[in-house]
């Protein structure tokens, strides 16, 4: 009786989805990067394209609209650069209000803090769609 | 809005809506995970807030 050889998932690095080739996981990976949920537009995850720019542009929106501060890429602390860093990950959400001189922020004002979480979180929670994009690309997950 | 209660929903049911639909696969699975995010989130808060009270600072 012919036998053959079982193909482990984890050591071929899927889990039985159809991983797609580098030049398109690069692509989506940095599409995800620039604007939420073009990475998995470019897969074909049309719904969760639409609820991660939705999502993470409505966390940017609520969190400029309430005085939160959009950070400078100028590095002057660690802390600074971490906050930077942080919304910075929201990618053309984070950029285009900063290019456009908004974002400045009211430290007196009664929403400064929250304001500044939901900035800080919608970038965080992009970096976190890049690497489901990843995941997917590589055909980890479905 | 200037309700300390009313941002933290908003910003509960953006955040776990982004996880659910990262972590799960499938419109009943993400429901319910959407939603224990959600009242986990929105339950904790007020716990911690609560546990805080006290504090003088």
């Amino acid at each position: 009786m012919e036998t053959r050889p079982v193909q482990d998932p984890e050591a071929t690095g899927t889990l039985g989805f159809p991983p797609v080739g580098t030049p398109k996981t690069l692509a989506a990976c940095v599409g995800a990067a620039i604007v939420p949920g073009l990475g998995h537009a470019l897969l074909g995850k049309w719904d969760r394209a639409a609820v991660f720019f939705c999502s993470i542009g409505l966390m940017v929106t609520i969190g400029i609209w309430f005085d939160g501060r959009l950070w400078s890429p100028d590095f002057d602390g660690i802390v600074a650069a971490l906050k930077f860093v942080a919304e910075a990950g929201a990618g053309v959400f984070y950029w285009i209000p900063w290019l456009q001189g908004a974002g400045i922020g009211d430290p007196t004002a009664y929403t400064y803090d929250y304001a500044n979480v939901f900035l800080y979180v919608a970038g965080l929670l992009n970096m976190l769609v890049i690497v489901d994009v990843f995941d997917i690309a590589k055909g980890r997950k479905p | 809005m200037k309700s300390h209660f009313a941002m933290m929903v908003v910003f509960s049911i953006l955040t776990s809506l982004v996880i659910a639909f990262i972590a799960k696969n499938g419109a009943r699975e993400r429901t319910r995970y959407f939603l224990f995010l959600l009242g986990a989130f929105v339950l904790l808060s007020i716990v911690a807030g609560w546990l805080m009270y006290p504090f003088p600072f």
